[in-house]
């Protein structure tokens, strides 16, 4: 070996080990992943068969897409009632499985055509190489209008449970929404002792401290005649913080004449 | 001075390597060697089987040769032919460590602890190929690309949609000032080729596994390639654009093609040669007048521009390029991408990347990318950051490690990948 090629070994074993073991050591150095997901909350998605982007599902196996809190969706009409929401992204390797991607529909399964992995329409894998579920998320769909509602991520808040007593809760007005010796009734108690504080109209009477009594004027009509009548007979304590409402026993005014009250206070109602 | 021609020379022909079949390295071994891809593949575009020139520079590159190993016969070796290269053969095989796909949300776990893929370690490319020079200037070029599928019973694994299992073609390439002339089935010119499937410049931000121009994409057809000038090309072709319309309408139809394709890429090649004094080196011999003037060498500044417009029916696809190299082995590459389609579905990616090459064995990169896919109801875009090293040990063999930086409309994602590259 001459001297110049022994020389030459030197630098290359040099070079090999310092640059080489820089290459070979990148993974490790810089080899922390990083995985963040964005707009991960929960949502929900109205949709209707009547909007373009969603007509598809009009027919049974019709597709659409939808993002939804950072989800891509699919939603598959499987039946005259039934429309499934998946994850559309293929849990192999994220290929999008939207229509105008690489997913078909074929009747009974979700195939992703990246690589042939399939899925049914509650997002099990039927077939590899994908191994694990999509995820499927709860739709309700009324198929007599052909509106719909697709919840993500977490629970939607749970509907208020209702506050009236149960001694109050399935008391129903006797009087008619238009029953004219009530309403004439409840009118002529209203404007004696409810208008001062709620106005002649229901629209509460300016500069009233807060709360505003305006509570009756909005949204009447949601509220069961029990719940009305729980509310006259408890007043404040039933009501917001510092309510001044005042309690109106049997004593102060008959069920007759309350739900003569309630019968002209449901006429004041948008 | 010999060492450092030695050198300078074995820079130069690292750089017409040209790509090893699907890197990105193509621009940058063109534009740091400032000729042009046919110089060490068969293929005008680049990447794929090697020409005699480009297998024995290939030969030679690693941290430590043959030579060094005391495997003289494997150092000394001349040709990856045979018959006065009428035959010659070649060879891809790559081995890739990533973790596939992205991360995802696990609706028990919650958003704050997605769920990232495993590490997997993989064939990515097992490719020959076969040359045959049955006359002078006339190429018959194969080259089959297997897939995991294919050690399966599926012989043709079209891993994306649109990409071609294989190339076959016919080159021909007058004397004189004829044009050349290809025939088969082959990429055709668009833009700068790459067939490293994790760029996005020819992809889909929506989809980055179903790109518009797949990679291995190729289609039947005919080339005319033209250079009147040393610094102007022009290719024309036409082709059946079979692989397309499998991309574009896979399960949906999202545009209407004709039975034929067009292509057309014009590259305007100029160079500036600086006249660079060097001083002369100290010989030994003191002051007698052998190898004691400075000598005059050219300082080169490569530089390619171009565009091109492939299209049928309603798609059209429009790429301009632009590249800088000098032979220190700096090359800096940028390339946008333009598509449109039936569908209200346009992309607009870009990508930039520069390497730098101190040593023939050892380049460094760092590129930066964006895709942007803009639907009727939806845009989205995605950017990429890469720094990787190619690092040659020994000849035949890469070794390429890389830090990938992906975000998109839902994710921030980072990996650190890892590539082995056996080539012939």
């Amino acid at each position: 070996m001459t001297q110049e090629s022994a020389g030459m070994n030197r630098r290359a074993f040099l070079q090999l080990l310092g640059c080489g073991g820089c290459a070979l050591a990148l993974p490790g150095v810089a080899g922390c992943t990083i995985a963040e997901l964005y707009e991960s909350g929960g949502g929900e998605l109205a949709f209707s068969v009547a909007e373009p982007r969603f007509s598809a599902l009009g027919a049974v196996d019709g597709v659409a897409t939808a993002d939804v809190a950072g989800r891509p969706l699919i939603l598959i009409r499987t039946g005259e009632d039934t429309i499934v929401a998946l994850n559309r992204l293929c849990t192999h390797v994220q290929c999008d499985m939207g229509p105008t991607q690489s997913g078909r529909w074929d009747g009974e399964k979700l195939i992703c055509t990246c690589h042939d992995s399939h899925f049914d329409a509650a997002g099990k894998v039927l077939k590899g190489p994908a191994t694990r579920d999509l995820a499927a998320y709860p739709v309700t769909f009324d198929p007599g209008t052909g509106e719909g509602r697709v919840v993500v991520g977490s629970t939607p808040e749970p509907e208020p449970e209702d506050p009236t007593p149960e001694e109050f809760r399935d008391l129903v007005n006797p009087y008619a929404d238009d029953d004219a010796d009530a309403l004439a009734r409840g009118q002529e108690i209203w404007s004696a002792q409810c208008a001062t504080c709620h106005g002649a109209q229901g629209e509460s009477v300016a500069g009233f401290p807060e709360p505003v009594p305006t509570a009756f004027q909005s949204g009447t009509s949601g509220y069961s005649d029990g719940y009305l009548l729980w509310r006259l007979r408890t007043g404040a304590a039933t009501g917001p913080e510092n309510s001044i409402m005042p309690a109106y026993s049997a004593q102060d005014l008959s069920d007759d004449d309350a739900w003569k009250v309630i019968t002209y206070l449901r006429s004041l109602g948008p | 001075m010999i060492q450092r021609l030695s050198f300078a020379l074995g820079l130069a022909l690292l750089a017409l390597l040209g790509a090893a079949a699907v890197a990105e390295a193509t621009p940058r071994m063109s534009l740091t060697a400032g000729t042009p891809c046919i110089a060490c593949h068969v293929n005008p575009t680049g990447g794929g089987g090697r020409t005699e020139v480009g297998w024995g520079a290939m030969s030679r590159v690693g941290a430590v040769t043959w030579s060094d190993l005391g495997l003289d016969s494997l150092h000394e070796a001349e040709s990856n032919g045979w018959m006065d290269g009428r035959i010659a053969v070649g060879l891809d095989f790559r081995l890739q460590a990533a973790r596939l796909g992205n991360p995802t949300l696990d609706e028990a776990r919650g958003p704050d602890d997605p769920v990232v893929p495993d590490y997997t370690v993989f064939p990515m490319q097992l490719q020959p190929y076969l040359v045959l020079q049955p006359l002078d200037g006339l190429s018959l070029y194969g080259t089959f690309a297997a897939g995991p599928e294919t050690f399966r019973g599926k012989l043709c694994d079209e891993v994306f949609p649109g990409m071609s299992c294989f190339e076959a073609f016919a080159l021909y390439e007058p004397k004189g000032a004829l044009p050349t002339v290809r025939l088969g089935v082959f990429q055709p010119a668009i833009g700068v080729r790459h067939d490293d499937h994790t760029l996005f410049v020819r992809g889909d931000a929506r989809d980055r596994r179903r790109p518009i121009i797949a990679p291995n994409y190729a289609e039947p057809g005919a080339e005319v390639l033209l250079q009147p000038l040393t610094w102007l090309r022009a290719e024309v072709g036409a082709y059946a654009p079979q692989g397309l319309d499998k991309t574009l309408n896979g399960a949906v139809s999202t545009a209407d093609l004709w039975p034929v394709a067009y292509n057309a890429r014009l590259t305007f090649l100029p160079y500036l040669r600086i006249p660079v004094e060097v001083p002369a080196e100290d010989d030994g011999f003191g002051d007698d007048g052998f190898g004691d003037e400075p000598t005059t060498e050219d300082y080169v500044i490569n530089t390619w521009i171009g565009a091109s417009a492939y299209g049928s029916g309603d798609f059209l696809l429009l790429n301009g390029f632009l590249g800088v190299g000098i032979h220190e082995g700096v090359a800096l590459v940028a390339e946008v991408s333009h598509s449109q389609r039936t569908l209200d579905y346009d992309t607009l990616n870009a990508w930039v990347g520069l390497t730098y090459t101190p040593w023939a064995w050892l380049t460094g990169a760092l590129r930066a990318e964006r895709a942007q896919t803009q639907t009727e109801v939806d845009k989205e875009i995605t950017w990429s950051y890469v720094a990787g090293l190619e690092f040659f040990p020994v000849p035949g063999v890469e070794i390429r490690p890389e830090y990938r930086l992906v975000q998109t409309e839902s994710y921030l994602f980072g990996q650190a990948t890892a590539q082995l590259h056996l080539f012939y």
